[in-house]
């Protein structure tokens, strides 16, 4: 039994660990962090941020074994549901297809100086794109 | 004139307008005397035919041989480029012909991203995981938490422009964005993929060139 047991733990903690270092190699690779640290002038900071990575994602890990409710008034949410969403923003924004089709794109068409537009036709289509999804039923 | 220095390092790319001949002040910086920099940078580097848009290579060696032919005992240094791009520029493109290239890319941009953020939600089922974050935060189950769901929605539209420093744009220090960088990187690799290539490009070798 104890063996069994510490089998168990073993092979759940090298679970973790490949999927810790998944996410974080991940992170690494889109550039998201250096870009933020980049765009407000906070490289300095740099280890704070790996903090806020790891406590986010072991927390958000945790949460199935120890629920926590906090029952708190509805508008509070608004706070995650606009911090997720710039981060899926960020990533949407820096995923490598995104980075490489923009170029090829613009050149085609004659226009490396108006990229500026395109990137708001983008950012506009994403914005309605998710408001539809949730507000319109069926989807 | 005999045994002077001349020191070239050739542009990497240069556009002109259409024409066949090119002054060698147009193709490199050079260092050497005053009086000679002058004649030599008016000499001219002449293309047997060009079209629009078409992109030629001129090396150091056509640079090397035009200014020999002049003056035989010059000592010629190349200080580092040894390739110069000349692309001919076309004619511009007009008005609304730029304008229906803009509309048309911001289009297909526009319904693509709106279809991309669609798949991903379903992809990573992102309703449930809100359903979830809703319930943690408040202790009510509701299948669309919409007062979440819509600052997400707003926060993917800041996220992009925080990505590509549109909110904190320092116009000073003129830093490029990613995408800038990416089209630079772009730009640079077609660059190189002709100037590997430079032998389709070179339409006169040797001795058609004067």
């Amino acid at each position: 039994m104890l063996l069994k047991t510490s089998i168990a733990i073993l092979i759940a903690f090298a679970n973790g660990l490949m999927v810790g270092s998944g996410l974080v190699s991940f992170l690494a690779i889109i550039g998201l962090v250096p870009r933020l640290a980049e765009v407000t002038c906070t490289e300095r900071n740099l280890r704070l941020y790996e903090l806020a990575m790891v406590c986010g994602a072991t927390l958000a890990a945790l949460e199935p074994v120890f629920p926590v409710i906090f029952y708190l008034p509805d508008y509070c949410s608004i706070i995650p549901g606009l911090f997720i969403g710039l981060f899926v923003g960020c990533l949407a924004a820096a995923l490598a297809e995104v980075l490489n089709v923009l170029p090829v794109m613009a050149r085609r068409v004659g226009l490396a100086n108006d990229i500026r537009l395109l990137v708001l036709a983008m950012v506009v289509g994403k914005v309605i794109g998710s408001l539809v999804y949730w507000i319109v039923p069926g989807f | 004139m005999d045994n002077e220095d001349i020191f070239i390092r050739l542009k990497e790319t240069v556009k002109v307008t259409a024409r066949t001949n090119i002054p060698l002040n147009y193709l490199a910086d050079m260092v050497t005397k005053r009086e000679l920099k002058h004649s030599i940078g008016q000499m001219n580097i002449k293309l047997a035919f060009i079209n629009e848009g078409q992109t030629v290579v001129i090396t150091a060696l056509d640079l090397i041989k035009r200014i020999k032919a002049e003056y035989p005992n010059m000592r010629i240094h190349l200080v580092g480029n040894n390739d110069c791009l000349v692309t001919v520029k076309g004619k511009a493109l007009r008005r609304w012909q730029r304008w229906l290239g803009v509309g048309l890319v911001s289009l297909i941009l526009f319904f693509g991203s709106a279809m991309a953020v669609m798949n991903f939600h379903t992809d990573v089922s992102m309703p449930k995981v809100h359903q979830q974050i809703y319930w943690i935060v408040t202790g009510v189950e509701l299948e669309h938490p919409l007062i979440m769901q819509i600052p997400y929605s707003l926060g993917i539209g800041f996220g992009m422009l925080l990505f590509f420093n549109h909110l904190f744009r320092k116009e000073i220090n003129n830093e490029p964005t990613p995408l800038e960088v990416e089209m630079f990187l772009y730009q640079q690799n077609v660059n190189q993929y002709i100037l590997a290539h430079k032998d389709d490009h070179d339409l006169h070798p040797g001795d058609h060139r004067s």
